[in-house]
């Protein structure tokens, strides 16, 4: 070896994401065969768009400072309305996208009111989304499945374009746009900012009320669209769609190394998070490893990434 | 420490632990695709057949019982068997399903949770050339699939209903526990319950809700139900799990015998409850005989063979006066 320990070391600090990225996608190939297939990196990457997109619009406002465990029940209930608007022969395949996103926004716009304006607890306030909106789900659709929907609707979850499947152009899309907005926005340093020192962003004008509920939109935004793939991957709008997925999204933004505690984080580390989480759960299925095995990993990945957090914290 | 060496410490973690499930895997042989053969092409001598299932939940008990007779029937034939959890997510099967065309599989056996969510990953396998067996429940395409393994669960839930109009000599008022919204054998179990419940008009349905298949929901529903109704003279629930969750309310009322409760599936908890005098009733679905018959089907569809479309494993009513015959399964 001709590079010192200490050199070795300054490369991972520098490039760290992505060696553990390829570390982990060198192994798998070398363990399972089909890995590296074209096939089985376009299943890893649809199967991850869902979560992905979600994951993109949870950074916003985990860098903010708060917490969204909302977006799974958003993305029910957005999917519910939209796949009601999504009949053959009703309405045009716009209509369904429309009202699905528009579900998505609303209830991302009452969690940050109600978080901004009397500024109680983002957790209390998003649990207490993700009950009602669970609830609003059942409601809407007397607990029964909505089925029996247009081609054009089902195309979304399931078609390609220009060789990809369409929610993965989407993740692309979302990812870009997530990037630029938090990178090269005033309102994205606005969103370090809330997050770092909320009393100093105040004080240097920056309008925290705006901010908090443009986060919590986005965040709905984004579960509305996930609602609107997922429903149209599995061609149904079911109530139950979504539990648990909040979860995921929160994983994936710790272990890309955003912050539980606010003011720092990345969008790109989300996006390595977000294919970490989805290649160990295809690598794992590839690997034939029993679920209650998968499960127990995961847990314990994520509970690491939250103590390694804390520790480079001090 | 900073960030991107804590991430480069979960990946190690993740890479060691990968690499020693590679070497164990669970159930199978060896774990994952290492036949050393790319085609995957059906049973040629010499190279073992994979078949891949995917389970609707493994925290189902019967679900459980399927992977029994599953394995078992495996092992028997010599075959490789790759599983999977779809943890009660439709999205989830689609995904495994996709994940076994990948490793090209020689078969696949899908057992669906919900009719028409996992209905893509029928269409998926069929696209793919890949012979799919369904088993226990149905799929609303069912038909593009090789075949189907299952029970009528319409004549269970006919079994039923039946039984307690028969108890309740036609009259009386009972409330129905029901599976998850949108699964096949909810949908036909219901279609029983319906089709008995049109010939005794004086039989009043108080409540009908569903509790996914869940032993610990049916026990909060039927709570409630007891606070709400005060006469109900039976319960009919449309699986064990959750006829066991609703005799835990009434028991810990103290209305074990005004009221009378049967379910579907014949668990163990199941016999043992009906052989106390607990449960009134129960009607033995076939796990064994439908994991069996699963495999033995994919295994001569991955050999080219043919086969019958559908294949029908009886449902049996159980009562303290057959129960003997199995308690000893």
């Amino acid at each position: 070896m001709t590079l010192s320990w200490g050199q070795l070391r300054n490369i991972f600090f520098k490039y760290g994401i992505y060696a553990a990225f390829l570390i982990l996608v060198v192994v798998l190939a070398l363990t399972s065969p089909s890995f590296l297939t074209l096939q089985n990196i376009l299943n890893v990457l649809r199967q991850s768009s869902i979560i992905g997109i979600i994951a993109i619009g949870m950074t916003f406002v985990i860098i903010k400072g708060g917490i969204d465990l909302s977006v799974g029940s958003i993305l029910g209930f957005s999917a519910v309305v939209a796949t009601s608007f999504a009949h053959p022969g009703e309405y045009p395949v716009i209509a369904p996208i429309i009202m699905g996103l528009l579900v998505g926004v609303a209830c991302g716009l009452v969690n940050g009111f109600v978080i901004a304006k009397w500024n109680i607890a983002p957790f209390i306030v998003t649990l207490g989304m993700l009950t009602a909106a669970r609830g609003m789900t059942l409601v809407y659709t007397d607990g029964k499945p909505i089925i029996n929907l247009s081609d054009a609707y089902n195309f979304i979850g399931s078609g390609h374009f220009l060789g990809l499947p369409i929610p993965v152009i989407v993740f692309i899309l979302v990812i870009l746009v997530g990037v630029f907005l938090l990178n090269f926005t005033k309102f994205g340093r606005h969103v370090f900012a809330v997050g770092g020192n909320e009393k100093a962003a105040r004080l240097s004008g920056v309008n925290i009320f705006a901010v908090k509920l443009a986060a919590y939109a986005i965040a709905g935004l984004t579960s509305g669209m996930a609602g609107i793939l997922l429903s149209s991957r599995v061609m149904t709008g079911s109530p139950i769609l979504g539990q648990g997925y909040e979860l995921d999204a929160i994983a994936a933004v710790v272990i890309g190394g955003t912050s539980l505690t606010g003011g720092r984080g990345s969008m790109i580390g989300t996006v390595i998070g977000v294919l970490i989480i989805s290649i160990m759960n295809n690598g794992l299925d590839l690997l034939n490893v029993s679920s209650y095995y998968q499960q127990i990993i995961k847990g314990a990945i994520i509970v690491l990434a939250v103590l390694l957090d804390r520790k480079s914290n001090n | 420490m900073k960030k991107q060496f804590k991430l480069f410490s979960i990946v190690l973690a993740i890479a060691l632990i990968l690499t020693a499930c590679g070497g164990g895997g669970s159930s199978s042989n060896g774990g994952g695709s290492s036949d050393g053969s790319q085609s995957g092409g059906g049973g040629e001598s010499g190279k073992k057949i994979k078949v891949g299932i995917v389970y609707t939940t493994l925290t189902n008990e019967f679900a459980v019982k399927i992977q029994a007779a599953v394995r078992e029937k495996a092992q028997e034939l010599g075959i490789e068997l790759l599983e999977a959890d779809g943890q009660g997510k439709p999205e989830n099967q689609i995904a495994q399903v996709e994940n076994f065309i990948t490793q090209k599989v020689d078969a696949i056996i899908l057992q669906p949770y919900d009719r028409n969510g996992t209905a893509p990953a029928v269409d998926k396998a069929v696209n793919a050339n890949i012979p799919i067996v369904v088993v226990n429940a149905q799929t609303s395409n069912v038909e593009k699939a090789l075949a189907y393994v299952g029970s009528d669960d319409v004549y269970a839930g006919e079994l039923e209903m039946q039984y307690i109009a028969d108890q309740l000599g036609g009259k009386g008022n009972i409330v129905i526990i029901r599976g998850p919204y949108g699964n096949s054998a909810e949908v036909d179990r219901t279609e029983g319950n319906r089709n008995v419940l049109a010939k005794y008009p004086d039989i009043n349905v108080l409540a009908d809700q569903t509790a996914n298949w869940d032993r610990a929901e049916a026990m909060v529903l039927m709570e409630n139900w007891l606070q709400t109704y005060p006469d109900i003279d039976a319960v009919v629930a449309q699986n064990d799990e959750m006829a066991l969750g609703a005799y835990q309310a009434i028991k810990a009322a103290k209305k074990e015998n005004e009221i009378l409760v049967i379910g579907i599936d014949a668990i163990e908890d199941a016999l043992k409850s009906v052989a106390n005098g607990e449960m009134v009733a129960t009607v033995f679905q076939d796990a064994v005989g439908q994991g069996h018959t699963a495999v033995e089907l994919a295994v001569k569809a991955a050999k080219g063979e043919a086969v019958e479309f559908e294949n029908w494993i009886p449902f049996i009513l159980v009562t303290q006066e057959n129960i003997n015959d199995f308690l000893k399964q």
